[in-house]
């Protein structure tokens, strides 16, 4: 037996346990094993050691908490009886039903939300004393937190909204799950691990050594915070609802495990489903691990992009304010995501090497309007008015940095981006298709 | 106190014996309270965690299933004591430490010299991260076996092993001329 066979041996086994003849044999002939067994045995030896004695005052204390604490109901079985299998599928039974209710009560209005999208999602109303508190959609808000990822500067910052990100996604989860949709807050895993695998642990073990600890310390102790949370809101909840969420605590806890262990060890990579929120997904990934202007601009005009889809989708359902609130993050995505990156990069270029770049992401940033616009042509009264709405707060989105900018001539842009004096007559080309009406 | 004598409390206890359930509190509240001690390297709070998990355990055992694994049970619950308390009072470093008393009794060189050792003992065990920290010291502290120690943490046994393992090799490092006494 080599040392390192026998290392790992006396590390898993306690002072007191038999070896193996291999073993002792080996400890007898090697100084260094020999010494690092006795140390192991004085190690375990002065740990117990400093266990404490009870303390009576807190005895006494605990006896007056249990007194005001309520009496255990005797359990309605016989005790030691082995009917935990009955009792299983007692519970799975109760669970099954108060499940199939809560589907029935909620198809209609998750039906559209990770079904393919027929149908759009809608706000909540939360009752909050004399007034009402919308609450708006789960993608709406996500949306919000991810556009900020086009505009923030610093790494550690972006790290930190792609945390506030993945809280969201696992607090809805709960509320899905809580409501009896354990489907549906198990599909939100894939996006869960996703942010934070290659979205937090990923960034984090590339930052350089000295940030990198420190920015690991916090996230893992955030992370902490949130197993925690989750394994007391555990305590309360059905089997079913335990069961589904558990595989959120658990990349939770191996994210932080793997950030105090050795926050430079890269995650294994996730692939998320194909899905409106898992592009989004991915591109908040991207944009927070990226950091060169050109690139991140690129990135946000992607996302301005989904952002327009989304709108148009949403801008069919009842619900105006998250048309307008999509709109809005549409507009910071494209002047600030977009445009200060384009500054950003075009300050970087004296010499205009990128010229052909900057002005192919701003054509792709111009379609997100383009689209906006489109719809709204075809669409119902009712939904093009919020679409023109939408497209009009987006557009001066587009216009403000353009206003800015000292980038290349405005050439080749849609026409409803281009500055005064430079249109072209419908008829002379340049009009997108939606644009151009039938004579 | 045996394991069928515990099983024996444990049953009691879930009817609603309140001195069985003292029975219980009596045989575990030092492995409890040392468990967390270590953790937290804060006596008092120790304490506080402490009292909850027993009156949350006194509160949930009815649910419980197999009075056997009452051990492991209320260590869990400890353990989810800790994760909670540490999110709300977290950081508590020399909060309590103002009130408490110092004990300072002249005595043998070989008294300060084991103080001393604890406490690089206490600061190495703390310097762990977190994961190995709690692993470990239900392993030494409570004498558990790998399985026990999954259990508690919710972890796989393969999981638990190397958790253990690395502490070990870590505070054997790091503690070297502490466990080593010099060579004549």
């Amino acid at each position: 037996m080599m040392c390192h066979d026998a290392i790992p041996w006396l590390l898993a086994t306690r002072a007191e346990e038999a070896l193996s003849a291999e073993l002792s044999a080996h400890l007898s002939a090697c100084p260094a094993c020999g010494a690092l067994r006795r140390r192991l045995a004085g190690l375990d030896e002065r740990v117990r050691a400093t266990a404490r004695p009870p303390v009576p005052a807190s005895l006494s204390r605990l006896s007056r908490s249990l007194e005001a604490s309520p009496r255990p109901r005797p359990p309605a079985r016989p005790l030691g009886s082995p009917s935990r299998s009955g009792r299983v599928k007692d519970r799975r039974k109760t669970a099954a039903v108060s499940i199939a209710a809560a589907v029935l009560v909620a198809a209609g209005w998750f039906s559209g939300r990770y079904g393919g999208g027929s149908r759009p999602e809608a706000s909540r109303t939360v009752p909050a004393g004399p007034q009402t508190v919308r609450v708006e959609p789960f993608s709406v808000r996500m949306s919000g937190r991810i556009s900020e990822l086009s505009y923030s500067p610093s790494k550690p910052e972006r790290l930190d909204v792609l945390k506030a990100i993945a809280d969201m996604v696992r607090s809805e989860a709960v509320r899905l799950a809580t409501s009896g949709l354990t489907e549906d807050a198990s599909r939100l895993l894939g996006i869960h691990q996703m942010l934070l695998g290659p979205g937090l642990a990923a960034q984090i073990a590339a930052l350089p050594a000295p940030e990198r600890s420190a920015v690991a310390k916090r996230i893992a102790r955030s992370l902490r915070g949130d197993e925690a949370s989750l394994l007391t809101a555990e305590e309360r909840m059905p089997e079913a609802v335990v069961a589904a969420l558990k595989p959120f605590r658990d990349s939770v806890a191996v994210t932080a495990d793997n950030l105090e262990g050795n926050p430079a060890a890269k995650p294994a990579v996730a692939v998320p489903g194909s899905g409106q929120l898992e592009a989004l997904t991915l591109l908040a990934v991207r944009l927070a691990e990226t950091d060169a202007p050109l690139q991140r601009a690129d990135l946000s005009a992607d996302l301005a992009n989904a952002l327009a889809a989304m709108t148009v989708l949403l801008a069919v359902g009842p619900d105006g304010d998250a048309v307008d609130k999509l709109s809005e993050y549409l507009e910071a995505v494209l002047t600030r995501g977009v445009g200060e990156n384009l500054l950003r990069a075009a300050a970087h270029d004296p010499d205009g090497k990128s010229n052909a770049s900057i002005e192919s992401i701003r054509m792709k940033s111009d379609r997100s309007i383009e689209l906006l616009d489109r719809n709204a042509a075809v669409a119902d009264p009712q939904v093009r008015k919020g679409l023109e709405r939408a497209a009009q707060v987006s557009r001066a989105g587009g216009g403000r940095w353009n206003a800015d900018r000292k980038g290349p001539p405005a050439a080749g842009r849609p026409i409803w981006n281009r500055p005064e004096g430079s249109w072209i007559p419908p008829g002379q080309g340049g009009i997108p298709p939606g644009q151009q009406k039938k004579s | 106190m045996t394991a069928d004598e515990v099983s024996n409390w444990v049953r009691l206890a879930q009817s609603g014996d309140r001195a069985a359930y003292s029975a219980l509190i009596g045989r575990y509240w030092q492995p409890v309270h040392g468990w967390l001690s270590g953790l937290s390297g804060d006596e008092h709070w120790a304490e506080d965690l402490t009292q909850n998990t027993f009156v949350r355990a006194w509160q949930a055992l009815p649910s419980l299933d197999s009075v056997e694994s009452f051990r492991v049970w209320l260590f869990r619950i400890a353990r989810n004591e800790w994760l909670t308390g540490k999110r709300t009072k977290f950081p508590r470093t020399g909060i309590h430490k103002i009130d408490e008393p110092v004990v300072c009794k002249p005595g043998p060189l070989g008294d300060a010299i084991d103080r001393e050792a604890d406490g690089a003992l206490r600061d190495a065990i703390r310097r762990l991260a977190e994961p190995y920290q709690v692993a470990y010291l239900l392993w030494t502290h409570e004498a558990m076996p790998y399985s026990a120690v999954a259990s508690v943490l919710d972890i796989s046994e393969e999981t638990a092993r190397w958790r253990v393992c690395e502490a070990r090799r870590r505070l054997a490092s790091e503690l070297k001329p502490l466990l080593e006494p010099p060579s004549p």
